[in-house]
């Protein structure tokens, strides 16, 4: 373990809602001339970034086409599929690989470790509802 | 003296660390503005004071207006670019359930 001061930079500063169940973020998704925005919930704890089935279609996809995987949760398994879009979130832009959900029941957008948070430096203060972000530069 | 002499001069004084803040704030002011966003803070606003009189419905919303509520999310999204918006913004307001959230998959 290494003791001491440490910094980090960011390029943007946003105020998120304190009454919003979890922390949401205004995401724009794009793949070619379609694009739209919708609000996703920051999840750590997940291991990749999964849409709503809607999304998917309001984008041109054709979601069976992409790549299958499933998922466990602590309530059990879902499956989603996988396509290259790209995500603006607060100004940062990746282009990764996301998810969508098979069932048109999932409900909720969530923005995970792979394809998101790999990509970016964050830093949340909860206290003042403030996250920093930055795209990551190594 | 210069300003920059006197910059120099400041920063030789300072403890390691110190120099490495500095070093940071001065990169940091060479960087270009960041590029301007949009934090769709009246749109998230409209939800939280709008969501009881749209439950399950999908929306479109720009700022602060509501263009379109339907039951299917295409028709929103049809609907705000019918109207020339460039990145609707849209979102399906379902109940927000009392009880926590605890998310995580893998």
């Amino acid at each position: 373990m290494e003791l001491g001061l440490h910094s980090l930079d960011f390029e943007v500063v946003h105020q998120y809602g304190s009454l919003a169940a979890g922390i949401e973020v205004p995401v724009k998704l794009e793949v070619g001339d379609r694009r739209f925005a919708v609000n996703a919930k920051l999840d750590t704890g997940a291991a990749f970034c999964i849409f709503d089935r809607s999304h998917a279609e309001m984008l041109g996809l054709d979601i069976e086409a992409g790549q299958l995987m499933s998922f466990r949760t602590a309530a059990g398994h879902f499956r989603a599929y996988g396509h290259e879009v790209n995500l603006k979130t607060l100004g940062v832009e990746v282009s990764r690989m996301v998810y969508f959900a098979e069932n048109p029941e999932f409900k909720g957008n969530y923005l995970g470790r792979t394809g998101w948070l790999d990509r970016v430096r964050l830093g949340i203060v909860d206290y003042e509802q403030r996250l920093y972000l930055s795209a990551y530069d190594e | 003296m210069s300003i920059e002499e006197a910059l120099l001069e400041e920063v030789r004084e300072l403890p390691a660390a110190k120099q490495e803040e500095a070093l940071r704030l001065v990169r940091g002011l060479r960087q270009p503005p960041a590029v301007p966003y949009d934090d769709r803070a009246r749109e998230m606003r409209w939800i939280r004071e709008n969501r009881a009189a749209y439950l399950n419905k999908w929306v479109s919303i720009e700022g602060d207006r509501l263009i379109m509520a339907d039951d299917d999310a295409m028709k929103v999204y049809e609907a705000a670019k019918a109207e020339g918006i460039e990145t609707p913004f849209v979102a399906h307001l379902y109940v927000e359930d009392d009880v926590p959230l605890i998310g995580r998959w893998s």
